[in-house]
């Protein structure tokens, strides 16, 4: 069992934080080395795609804010990985460049709720995120294996790379294994 | 394994070719036909492990056709599979009547009909 | 006897379940944006359509209550909605008209089929199979109408009749 980062209480199976590589809004980020943990915080109504290849072992994860890069261009140009249309197939071809073979590959989605505290937000953004991700990952011939997806609560998501868990948390509080 | 889609739209029988292509199933074959009648022929003529079907189609129906297989009692080994909009308890009592493996209501998502297809693919005899 | 009693298409709950059937099956088959919309939006929305649309009607037979649902809805979304089920890749050549139409068929079945069945779980039915044309003409909204849908920003309206028994079996071909 790692060992608990100072000051904190540990959690069942807490992953190491010095290995940990943060994915922050509208960024991607890929693990295959084995001892490393993908970290995403705060998702409202972003939505995460955790990737995990257990052959190649290969972990990749994306947190995108919105559904489709139509709804601003020019953003969607420098930030693809801000919009699910844009951002899943990123994910996909720079996963591809570390080994991961889409056959091979489980996916899970986290995130997708409806926060009450979303100023400036168009309505059910969530909903909207997780239909984008779901569309666009069966438009590359990926089943969705498991989610922890909607409702009102942000959530943080731990995807460890060398088993490819996915932890998801409610503040430090972990909720689910997907 | 051989697999046979019945359903009078041709979009829904690709889409559940589709999903059968995606998934790690040992599938040898798979054949279509758009109604009960075009089915049966298929099954008089080559082996079909595993027949999923619509219910609601012209001409003979999905639970006609499946009448019809039990009547015969030529294909004792074969899975059958509804697919269909029609979700009733009555239909689904209809369908446990006639040997039916799994039940799927549509609309479904990719990931539900692989599950059925895994499921249904673990009777199939070797 | 049937047991099942006709719905009260005029009553506010007939319109909210064909549109909860609508949302599922949007949802579930065609990862679609899906909100029911009042007359002004809805009209909005048909305007801005400069385009042909394809309207499908099915008809069923649930007991001794029968009818005709149909809906319409603009060519571009029916090549969206294509798109999303098939997983289609853009790069792929465009659907042709059989295949819009065999699509567009299959939206209404199962949209009918969806609420036939959370009207009356237990009874089964019938759905003839669906006829699709296309139509210049924005489609009205009349007595007929039970939901007024936004899929993707694009319009949909779903129309139900209830006809008397005599016809529906012969239009239907029961």
């Amino acid at each position: 069992m790692s060992a608990p980062v100072a000051g904190r209480a540990p959690s069942w199976n807490a992953p190491d934080a010095s290995r940990r590589i943060v994915v922050g809004i509208g960024e991607l980020a890929v693990a295959d080395g084995s001892e490393e943990v993908l970290v995403t915080y705060g998702l409202g109504s972003c939505v995460a795609v955790c990737l995990f290849d257990p052959v190649a072992r290969v972990a990749a994860m994306l947190h995108f804010l919105l559904p489709e890069a139509r709804i601003n261009p020019r953003r969607a140009t420098e930030q693809p990985a801000a919009f699910g249309d844009t951002g899943i197939p990123l994910l996909l071809e720079t996963a591809a460049r570390h080994g991961l073979k889409k056959n091979r590959t489980r996916v899970r989605l986290v995130g997708g709720a409806e926060v009450a505290n979303n100023p400036g937000g168009p309505l059910a953004t969530g909903r909207r995120n997780i239909l984008a991700a779901r569309s666009v990952l069966w438009r590359y011939g990926l089943f969705v294996d498991a989610e922890e997806v909607g409702g009102a609560a942000a959530r943080t998501v731990h995807l460890v790379a060398r088993d490819g868990r996915v932890l998801v948390f409610n503040g430090r509080e972990q909720i689910k294994e997907i | 394994m051989r697999i046979l889609i019945v359903d009078d739209s041709a979009m829904m029988r690709a889409l559940i070719k589709r999903v059968i292509g995606l998934t790690e199933l040992p599938v040898d074959e798979v054949v279509e036909a758009a109604n009960g009648a075009e089915a049966l022929r298929i099954l008089e003529s080559r082996e079909v492990d595993l027949l999923l079907t619509d219910v609601n189609m012209p001409g003979m129906t999905g639970v006609e056709l499946l009448r019809e297989i039990s009547r015969l009692r030529k294909w004792p080994h074969l899975v059958r599979v509804i697919i269909s909009t029609d979700g009733s308890a009555s239909r689904r009592d209809e369908a446990a009547e006639l040997d039916v493996r799994c039940y799927l209501e549509k609309p479904f998502s990719p990931e539900v009909l692989r599950n059925v297809l895994s499921q249904a693919a673990g009777s199939v005899q070797s | 006897m049937s047991s099942v009693k006709p719905p009260d298409l005029f009553s506010p709950d007939a319109g909210t379940q064909v549109a909860g059937a609508v949302v599922a099956v949007a949802e579930r088959s065609f990862f679609a944006d899906v909100q029911s919309c009042d007359r002004g939006r809805f009209d909005d929305l048909a305007a801005a359509i400069d385009d042909s649309w394809l309207v499908a009607m099915v008809h069923f037979r649930e007991g001794d209550f029968a009818g005709a649902l149909s809906c319409s809805l603009p060519q571009d979304l029916a090549r969206n909605l294509l798109d999303a089920f098939t997983g289609r890749d853009p790069q792929e050549p465009d659907p042709d008209r059989e295949a819009l139409f065999d699509l567009v068929g299959e939206l209404s079945n199962m949209i009918c089929g969806t609420w036939l069945t959370r009207m009356a779980m237990a009874q089964t039915f019938t759905l003839s199979r669906p006829v699709v044309e296309f139509t210049r003409s924005r489609p009205a909204v009349g007595e007929d109408t039970v939901a007024m849908m936004a899929i993707n920003d694009w319009p949909l309206l779903v129309s139900v009749a209830c006809l008397g028994e005599d016809s529906a079996a012969a239009a239907a071909g029961f």
